[in-house]
């Protein structure tokens, strides 16, 4: 590991970074993690997105609905940042609390098809009961079958709009996704020597899920998830758009979208706000997705 | 669609629903990002759609230099008829959406009858000032006791294919329509109508069983329109798809959501007319794309725009822009039948917390004219110092205590799901929170919040009504008692009576009157806020020539020809 002393220089990539000792564990994983590129800032923008989302009655300097009709569709300004909207409301204090929205459906819809996909990959993979794998994985393609999006529309369309039920929508179509790959892991895993121990000693199935399979696909759950939250976030702003999401008053970036696109001559600033709101909080949990996959990834580490 | 008592329309509600345009949806869907939906949901959108679009026109009002008691309409542009009318030439117009069916005696919504206008004469006509002229009718009686009116037809005229359209051919269309095998929406608009004679080629008697002073302007629409009797005999339902009138323009071919084509009739019964070889109606629900195909002379003429385009259509020099007050109008309907709304003083409190100028401006750009009653400035029958409500607080307050809710009290607001509909009924929200009364709003499909409305089933609910040529289509269904469009079971016995009068007189000076004195009782019990009457827009390419833009919005393109 140490070569002080030889004469003969290393057959390695000279633009290769020093030799360093590999970092484990979860101080390692944070250190790889952030000396990815631009996960550093995509979590700078996380972070201030919760803090919005936590703080927007501070932040924000109105309330979501107080409006000054006199005061419609007037550009930024020193009072109103973003301008105003048709009803003289303030765009920024929307977009702030706004992230509320986005976020609350980003982790809740996915913590559902995280979830439920888990436990039903689990199930599919570990029991060798081919009809019940079957079954739920066939039910998955079924659900994959959809665009994803039709899917949630339909959902949403049935359901009624409001904003449980576009989170109930968005993390049912994500399920199939975590299934798979829960299932996937799991085959992989469930011919190993140590689950072969476990079961040999009696540990019931369900511990030995829990217990000992479980922890061995955590790490492209965490991937799928964070790239997952973006999906959602997009998915959200989407039927909102559509007009199948979040009900006024409460703000929600796709509908200020949807009412703004039909201003862009007169107001731009209605659109652009809510637009860039969801452009950069989707990219940033794209790049943290993507950075975490690769610090986990054992083939990428430097 | 549905059967709809006293001629409740909903597609002309669709076409109004307050709504606007919004199409966003329909927009997506196009994009590809929703296929897949049921083509129920679709049809469903296509019906709002059009609806959406045709309400987004806008306000009028401020036509005719704002002296809007007048009823002249005036059109900011109008068409210039330099030189003589000259034959040929073929346009496309762009309608809303496309039509549901080609049988007047079926048809319930509003698109329907932009077609109908080429194909189909009617008894009698209205102008743009909304008098009765003659049609297909040359002149007319009235009885004294206003109980039957005796029609002298225009001879020699024939239908499409060929058989003429005489008395006995009148008959035969009011037999059609009264029989309630039919089941047509058009039954009740001439429900006073008990007998038809047709003693002679050219003379038809209708006997009334009361006088109904409305019954010429009812048939200056589809009521009024007059198809072979050998078509009706031979296709029967199938006149949906074929059908036979005597217009100035003969039925082509219909693809669906795609073209409607008509062409000349050579041998019209006008001399003359008309002077396009062609006429193709393509339905484009989405308004600004509507725009933007007359801007590219995809199309050359368009049925709405949204609000906020209007300034700049105004000022485009490529484009003939017109505007009159038109007939429809945007309202609150609070159900009177059922709590919060049972209490009068509660509904009051609400009407005093609207303020009509605000939102016209901040949401119409301007555009439009407040609403006191359900009568626009475009009829005769509009009264100006009927003016009853304002914004006021303080009053509010005093209605809330009253009414037992001295802290405000919160109800549920049925909306269109549009973007524009929404805006507006957030205005509304905003503007009562201000004395505590909270609206939520209940965002629904168009068809959904209709039949939501049909059944009562609701505490408020955010409307538009396409509106009729004679006051009467605007107020009798709505305020009688048990009306087919009188959703909230409002019921008050002085209401009932003078709007039975206005039925029964016939001078217009006296039903002027009584409509004045109905709309203050009906104002005082507010059942229903009205907030604003929209104008009639139409957008057209200067190579047009000749429209005559009327205030009840059809496009009767027989008088239209093409500058070279």
């Amino acid at each position: 590991m140490h070569r002080t002393d030889t004469a003969v220089p290393p057959i390695t990539d000279p633009l290769a970074r020093p030799a360093r000792r590999r970092l484990t564990g979860v101080r390692g994983f944070v250190v790889r993690l952030m000396r990815t590129r631009l996960v550093l800032p995509a979590t700078l923008v996380i972070l201030l997105l919760v803090l919005a989302a936590a703080l927007a009655p501070i932040i924000a300097p109105y309330g979501i609905e107080e409006g000054d009709f006199a005061a419609s569709l007037k550009g930024p300004s020193r009072d109103h940042l973003l301008g105003t909207d048709t009803l003289g409301r303030d765009i920024f204090s929307r977009v702030v609390y706004g992230a509320r929205v986005s976020l609350e459906v980003g982790i809740i819809a996915v913590g559902i098809s995280l979830v439920v996909g888990t436990v039903l990959g689990l199930i599919a993979g570990y029991t060798r009961i081919g009809l019940l794998d079957s079954l739920i994985m066939r039910s998955m393609d079924a659900l994959l079958a959809f665009p994803t999006l039709v899917l949630a529309l339909a959902i949403t369309a049935a359901l009624g709009p409001s904003l449980t039920n576009v989170m109930i929508a968005v993390g049912i179509v994500g399920i199939p996704t975590y299934a798979r790959l829960v299932r996937g892991q799991v085959l992989s895993v469930r011919e190993r020597e140590f689950i072969e121990a476990a079961r040999t000693i009696g540990v019931p199935d369900a511990r030995i899920m829990w217990r000992h399979i479980l922890p061995n696909v955590t790490a492209p759950l965490i991937v799928q998830a964070s790239l997952g939250v973006a999906f959602a976030i997009l998915s959200e702003a989407s039927l909102s758009f559509l007009g199948l999401g979040v009900q006024p008053p409460t703000p929600s970036w796709g509908a200020m979208l949807a009412f703004g696109k039909d201003y862009l001559n007169h107001a731009p600033w209605m659109a652009i706000a809510p637009g860039a709101a969801i452009f950069i909080t989707v990219l940033a949990f794209n790049f943290l997705g993507d950075g975490i996959r690769d610090a986990l990834d054992p083939h990428l580490h430097r | 669609m549905r059967p709809h008592d006293f001629g409740d329309d909903p597609f002309d509600r669709v076409a109004h629903a307050v709504s606007t345009t919004s199409l966003t949806r329909r927009t997506l869907l196009r994009g590809g990002v929703a296929l897949g939906f049921t083509t129920a949901a679709g049809a469903l959108l296509a019906a709002c759609g059009g609806g959406g679009s045709s309400a987004t026109s806008t306000p009028a009002g401020e036509s005719g230099g704002g002296a809007p008691a007048g009823g002249s309409p005036t059109a900011t542009t109008a068409a210039s008829g330099d030189g003589a009318p000259q034959r040929g030439g073929s346009i496309t117009v762009a309608l809303n959406s496309d039509l549901t069916t080609m049988d007047p005696h079926k048809s319930t919504a509003a698109v329907d009858r932009q077609v109908y206008q080429l194909i189909y004469d009617k008894l009698v006509d209205i102008d743009a000032q909304l008098n009765i002229v003659p049609y297909l009718a040359e002149r007319w009686e009235i009885a004294d006791d206003g109980k039957q009116y005796t029609f002298t037809l225009v001879s020699g005229v024939t239908f499409h294919d060929g058989e003429p359209l005489n008395a006995a051919a009148v008959k035969a269309n009011f037999d059609r329509m009264l029989d309630p095998a039919t089941a047509s929406p058009r039954r009740s608009e001439v429900a006073q109508v008990t007998e038809v004679q047709a003693p002679d080629d050219t003379t038809v008697v209708l006997v009334l069983s009361q006088p109904y002073a409305p019954l010429l302007a009812t048939l200056s629409d589809r009521a009024g329109m007059i198809i072979s009797p050998k078509a009706i005999q031979e296709k029967g339902d199938d006149l949906a798809r074929e059908p036979v009138g005597s217009g100035a323009f003969v039925f082509v071919e219909w693809v669906k959501d795609d073209h409607l084509t008509v062409k000349r009739n050579e041998n019209y019964w006008q001399e003359g007319l008309p002077y396009l070889d062609q006429v193709t109606y393509k339905p484009v629900t989405d308004a600004t794309v509507r725009l933007t195909s007359l801007r590219t002379n995809e199309v050359q003429m368009v049925d709405a725009i949204s609000a906020k385009d209007v300034e700049a259509t105004k000022n485009d020099p490529s484009l003939v822009y017109s505007e009159v007050a038109g007939l429809a109008f945007q309202y609150i309907s609070l159900n009177s039948s059922k709590p919060p709304f049972d209490k009068k003083e509660l509904r009051q409190a609400v009407a005093w917390t609207i303020d009509r100028e605000a939102i016209i401006n901040a949401i119409f750009f301007g555009i439009g004219h407040p609403a006191q009653t359900p009568i626009p400035p475009s009829s005769w029958a509009y009264d100006e110092s009927v003016q009853v409500y304002h914004q006021d607080y303080d009053k509010a307050k005093e209605l809330l205590a009253a009414g037992g809710a001295p802290d405000g009290f919160e109800f549920t607001m049925l909306v269109t799901n549009t973007p524009d509909a929404i805006q507006l009924a957030e205005a509304y929200r905003a503007q009562m929170a201000a004395v505590g009364i909270n609206a939520k709003l209940e965002l629904l499909e168009f068809g959904t919040l209709l039949d939501r409305n049909d059944a009562g089933d609701f505490q408020a609910v955010s409307l538009q009504w396409s509106g009729r040529p004679d006051p009467d289509g605007n107020i009798y269904n709505y305020f009688i008692t048990d009306g087919g469009l009188n959703r909230g079971k409002y019921s008050n016995p002085e209401v009932d009576r003078l709007l039975e009068q206005t039925r029964a007189v016939a001078d217009p000076a006296e039903r002027k009157k009584l409509y004045a004195e109905v709309c203050r009782l009906i104002a005082e019990d507010a059942p229903m806020i009205f907030i604003r009457f929209p104008a009639e827009i139409k957008v057209w390419q200067p190579v047009i020539q000749g429209f005559v833009h009327v205030p009840d919005g059809m496009m009767r393109l027989k008088t239209v020809w093409l500058r070279q």
